[in-house]
């Protein structure tokens, strides 16, 4: 089932005299997890927000084509009833949380929905053991590390039950643990509500083993797409650089060695090297 | 509360009233748990309080010494009176209380917004000094026009980062709904429960008693 | 050996005389040298750079920058030496044009106007800035403005340059442009010191690695030492090369020799094929 569907869409900002998006047509389904990424200023962000209606009405400017989200139309449906099933998260987690406390950080999309004030506590307790925020629900954000702070944020959009998850670099000011340890609860949440992700990160190397499909953009187009591992294989990827595990099979390949498909980790790569040298031995 | 100590300090003028005032507000502090911040409050007050008497002593001797300390014991009263307040109510607390009271939630999530953001903002301010005396340039050197000039470079990228990051703020804003037609639920709203009513009986009930003693000529 | 350009003895640092966040740091750099201070967020990294030039100064031991003591050298003079360049590019842009902001630390330590013109300009040509020269730096990119704040720093010629997370945020080819900002620097006989997370970057571009854990030193080596170790990487919460990681797995089933550890794709390809 189609969660999101842009087609032929074409936007450029007010004030701006390059179009940012340039005829793309993409889909995201239930239960998919797309990797967007592309160089800076590639269009990533503003497709990003056509998804919950913040182009074209917080953002202005001349958008074409069609775009249709969670069987709303966006130009004609405001973004406070796309929140209810597109949930963004941006990069700096400061920005996105409000209040003086989780827990009221928590409850506040919700109340904005007006869920009722029991729904409210089921689902905010919910959240807290989920994204084990417990023991720090009354803490203030400015006392929470950026990974804590990026969990709350997210927990805090997670919890009015969208159907579609936009990331926007949301690991971008973390440090490694932090953006595994965040991208795997996503992951895992994505298989529990089989909830639509998109998600937008430059640092390939700690998202593709989650995705179904990766996504190259460049100067507003879509250039590339499909199973992450045909994908890396693509001349696009000199533009936004490939895991070293993916330059090693590269590499080998040159050197005579098959190793079979793309390694997306450390562990498929050493299990490929295992296969072709046992096979050496073997034979040898 | 606040209305109470406001209306009778300015209406009675007699020293020994405005000393039962003051001194009736003690055990209010005690009990908030407020003491000492309260009583540092009082110690900021004191240096107008003597003011205040200079002043009225000097300028109205005939009215004696009596009606100068009655004075200046107002304005502690008064000044007093404000800080308990502000002590016992967080401004979440408030933001939260005056929502729960039917002030759109623009205005009360207004209050709350610019309080979360302040340790934020002064935690940009030492990242922006850091880096402008890491290029070698003095805060604390020259004179004032030159400190002046260094404040006033200090803010440019501080105040343009702090623009940008509101539009980001409202961008979340909007991804968390709000801003929509729908009426907000208020998450663990403040009602007025028993206690709360009688607690505003109360301070009424003295009030009024006090005004009719006035009229009556009881006090002064 | 090349002279100490940095000498830190015993340092211990706390904010506000409750919490130490930094508990007995010893650490000496020589000149040249390319140095990544790794470790998670709150080890103490930022702290820790923040005492060389000054702007933080020791509760207990003793900071030597280029045989100026920390304590008693005011943060301007320090400045001319060490030259810092912090995460957020947006704090450190004080200029109305891109020219102007290289000129500031140039007027400022003393540049005569001509000197100051030209290594501004060197500084621009050479970070690829030069088309902006008198347009606003907030209408850069952001790459653009991190090169910029670079370049502003560069452009005085300390010795000593400090980067707190150089890449965090930024693309490929941004990566790329730093990585070459770094080399040039390498060539230039700079010393430099990385503030990173990045292990994929460090492995390319650093000398010597030193981990930082809960306010002391963890590990101090050269880059293959310390991030070809695996259990000194998992002890301070660390993600270890994908190269390493692969050797390492390699090496748990005896399929590849420990003696030299790969850090690079083709070092890995170089040590499977044996050529």
């Amino acid at each position: 089932m189609e969660l999101a569907e842009l087609s032929a869409v074409s936007f450029r900002y007010q004030g701006s005299a390059d179009y940012a998006l340039r005829d793309i047509t993409f889909t995201l389904k239930e239960g998919e997890y797309v990797l967007l990424t592309g160089p800076s200023g590639c269009g990533k962000s503003t497709l990003c927000r056509i998804l919950n209606g913040l182009i074209p009405h917080f953002y202005r400017g001349e958008l074409r084509g069609e775009a249709r989200v969670a069987g709303y139309d966006v130009r004609s449906t405001p973004t406070y009833v796309l929140a209810r099933h597109v949930g963004m998260v941006f990069q700096n987690p400061e920005n996105q949380l409000f209040l003086s406390s989780v827990e009221r950080e928590l409850a506040f999309g919700l109340e904005n929905l007006g869920v009722s004030e029991s729904e409210i506590e089921r689902r905010v307790k919910w959240a807290l053991e989920f994204f084990n925020l417990v023991e720090l629900k009354d803490r203030p954000p400015y006392m929470l590390s950026g990974g804590q702070q990026q969990k709350v944020a997210i927990a805090s959009v997670v919890v009015m039950e969208p159907e579609i998850l936009v990331l926007d670099e949301p690991t971008a000011n973390l440090d490694p643990v932090s953006a595994e340890e965040i991208l795997s609860l996503l992951d895992t949440l994505r298989k529990e509500k089989n909830i639509g992700i998109l998600l937008v990160e430059h640092r390939l190397e700690i998202a593709l083993k989650c995705a179904d499909k990766l996504v190259i953009m460049q100067d507003g187009r879509i250039v590339e797409e499909g199973d992450p591992r045909s994908v890396l294989l693509s001349k696009h990827t000199s533009i936004i650089g490939v895991p070293p595990v993916v330059e090693a099979h590269k590499v080998l390949s040159g050197k005579g060695i098959d190793l079979g498909a793309i390694p997306l980790t450390p562990h498929e790569l050493a299990s490929a090297i295992e296969r072709v040298m046992r096979r050496e031995r073997g034979s040898g | 509360m606040l209305v109470f100590y406001l209306l009778s300090s300015v209406l009675l003028s007699s020293l020994p009233v405005q000393l039962v005032l003051l001194a009736s507000m003690v055990p209010l502090a005690i009990t908030s748990r407020s003491f000492h911040r309260w009583l540092s409050a009082l110690r900021g007050a004191l240096v107008f309080a003597v003011i205040i008497f200079a002043l009225n002593a000097l300028m109205s001797p005939e009215r004696g010494l009596e009606y100068a300390a009655s004075m200046s014991l107002r304005f502690v009263v008064l000044t007093s009176s404000f800080s308990l307040y502000f002590l016992t109510t967080t401004p979440e607390d408030l933001a939260l209380a005056l929502e729960s009271s039917g002030l759109p939630r623009e205005y009360a999530l207004m209050i709350t917004m610019s309080l979360r953001f302040v340790p934020t903002l002064a935690r940009d301010m030492q990242v922006v000094i850091d880096a402008f005396r890491s290029r070698g340039m003095r805060m604390d050197s020259g004179n004032l026009m030159e400190r002046l000039r260094s404040y006033a470079i200090i803010l440019t990228p501080l105040i343009v980062f702090e623009v940008r990051r509101s539009l980001m703020v409202a961008e979340a804003l909007e991804a968390r709904a709000f801003g929509g037609t729908t009426k907000p639920t208020i998450y663990r709203r403040m009602r007025m429960r028993s206690a709360d009513y009688a607690f505003v009986f109360i301070w009424l009930g003295l009030l009024v008693t006090i005004l009719v003693l006035r009229v009556q000529g009881f006090v002064y | 050996m090349r002279e100490v350009v940095v000498r830190i003895e015993n340092l211990h640092f706390s904010y506000d005389n409750e919490v130490e966040v930094l508990k007995g740091i010893d650490l000496e750099i020589r000149r040249g040298e390319i140095v990544s201070i790794m470790g998670e967020n709150g080890a103490g990294k930022t702290t820790l750079i923040k005492h060389l030039n000054g702007l933080l100064k020791p509760r207990k031991g003793r900071v030597e920058v280029l045989g100026m003591d920390t304590r008693t050298t005011p943060v301007a003079k320090l400045a001319r030496h060490v030259g810092m360049v912090f995460q957020n590019p947006d704090f450190q842009l004080f200029a109305e044009t891109v020219e102007n902001e290289l000129l500031l630390a140039l007027k400022n330590f003393g540049f005569p106007p001509d000197v100051a013109k030209r290594r501004a300009i060197w500084a621009m040509k050479i970070f690829g800035l030069e088309r902006y020269k008198d347009r606003s730096p907030y209408t850069l990119s952001i790459g653009e403005r991190k090169r910029l704040c670079i370049a502003a720093v560069l452009c005085y010629d300390p010795d000593i340059i400090v980067l707190d997370e150089p890449t965090s945020g930024q693309d490929f080819l941004q990566k790329e442009k730093i990585m070459e900002i770094l080399y040039l620097l390498k060539q230039q006989g700079k010393t430099v010191i990385l503030v990173t997370h990045d292990v994929e970057f460090v492995v390319r571009r650093s000398d010597r690695v030193v981990i930082m854990c809960d306010g002391k030193i963890l590990a101090d080596g050269s880059t293959r030492e310390v991030l070809g170790n695996i259990e000194i990487l998992r002890a301070a919460r660390l993600k270890p090369p994908q190269i390493v990681e692969t050797a390492h797995i390699l090496y748990s089933k005896g399929l590849l020799d420990s003696q030299h550890v790969p850090l690079t794709p083709y070092e890995l390809a170089r040590e499977i094929t044996g050529e």
